[in-house]
């Protein structure tokens, strides 16, 4: 066999070894890809994902009820119930679920209420959440945090036209986690002769929704004194209740 | 007449390798395409994917807390992919069927069946827990 013919099967050789190679990486690669996107991952996930929602949902249902005169001892009785029903979920083995409510300064029992006069009113329950899955081929530690906080930020001033006679505008702004939230409903009262009064009964009264939490209301009355106690009574759109009261000063 | 033999020769070896080469490319360029066909997702995956989407903002235990069965059914319908049957059963705490009417969209077709439970919590004040079991079939 000459030399020249040895190299025509040599080029041939060489091309199906670069397409053994082309193939073999791209099948590599392949598999690599599908074994990360696996289904029983992507289930797996969602379903660590769901018990992390659901804790969620148990936090603000307890800070519903508590915030709305219930017993602050409903989030921990809560809290047992959703791990025991997560206890009884063997989807993807043994599930142990635990929750620590927050002890920390402001926190008791895992809530914090308070509905001050300063014109800063919050309510909040919070824990921490473990969670740990094992058997049938899955192996999970994990934890996260279960804070749901509610806030309302009361500020105003009035202008005195004569007399008593004072026109009153008041701000109220709404948080759900430190960010801007919609409020389910609002009353607003003042403060006259040591009784709270509805000044939405006033024919001055007039009341501006900002569309991002923030709510701005306006009245004129005859209130004796220097200061204008106004209260805000509000449930945001999860139905959590915050109180908060301030001393209005004129402006 | 040798030496025209070999260059033909010559020829039909270098078209043979640029057919391989040429070849290996098409099929390795095909080959990722493949990947995400929804079929390679299976409906377990799919069910939890929908009730977790629905379950998102509150709005599955709204409906349950309510009855509204049929609205329950509508999402579903609207969440999971056409060509995929379904079966819902909500149960409660102690593991009895809530729902008195069947939420489905006509029983469970197709060659393969699937079963998913969800856990779910209701953001209301009694603080319901429900267990809902989701039968897929596609």
């Amino acid at each position: 066999m000459s030399r020249k013919s040895i190299r025509g099967q040599a080029l041939v050789l060489a091309a199906l070894t670069i397409s053994l190679a082309i193939l073999s990486t791209q099948a590599y690669v392949y598999q690599r890809s599908r074994a990360e996107a696996s289904a029983d991952w992507s289930a797996l996930s969602d379903y660590v994902l769901s018990i992390e929602q659901g804790s969620r949902h148990v936090v603000v249902a307890s800070l519903v009820n508590v915030s709305n005169g219930g017993a602050a001892s409903n989030f921990r009785g809560n809290l047992d119930r959703w791990e025991s029903l997560a206890a009884g979920d063997y989807q993807f083995g043994r599930c142990d679920l635990n929750a620590t409510v927050a002890s920390q300064t402001p926190y008791s029992d895992g809530l914090w209420l308070d509905w001050g006069t300063d014109g800063k009113g919050v309510s909040s329950a919070s824990a921490d959440f473990t969670l740990n899955l094992s058997g049938r081929g899955a192996e999970i530690d994990m934890s996260f945090e279960g804070n749901i906080t509610t806030t309302a930020l009361v500020s105003g001033s009035f202008v005195r036209f004569g007399g008593n006679i004072k026109q009153v505008t008041v701000i109220l702004d709404l948080l759900n986690e430190g960010e801007p939230a919609l409020a389910e409903s609002i009353d607003l009262a003042y403060l006259k002769e040591a009784k709270w009064w509805d000044p939405s009964v006033l024919g001055s009264y007039s009341r501006q929704d900002f569309g991002n939490g923030t709510y701005l209301y306006s009245f004129t009355d005859e209130i004796p004194g220097n200061r204008v106690p106004v209260r805000f009574q509000a449930y945001d759109r999860r139905v959590v209740f915050v109180q908060a009261e301030a001393a209005l000063r004129a402006g | 007449m040798i030496k025209s033999r070999r260059g033909a020769v010559h020829t039909l070896e270098a078209f043979m390798a640029a057919v391989i080469i040429f070849t290996t490319l098409l099929y390795a360029a095909a080959m990722p395409r493949e990947r995400d066909r929804p079929m390679e997702r299976p409906l377990e995956a799919v069910g939890m994917g929908a009730l977790l989407t629905l379950d998102g903002n509150g709005t599955l235990g709204r409906l349950i807390e309510a009855e509204s069965w049929e609205s329950i059914e509508l999402c579903l319908r609207a969440s999971l992919p056409a060509g995929v049957s379904f079966n819902l059963t909500v149960l409660d705490e102690t593991g009895a069927p809530v729902n008195d009417r069947p939420i489905s969209n006509g029983g469970l077709v197709g060659r393969d069946v699937e079963s998913v439970e969800y856990l779910l919590a209701v953001e209301s004040g009694s603080c319901p827990l429900y267990r809902l079991r989701l039968q897929l079939g596609g």
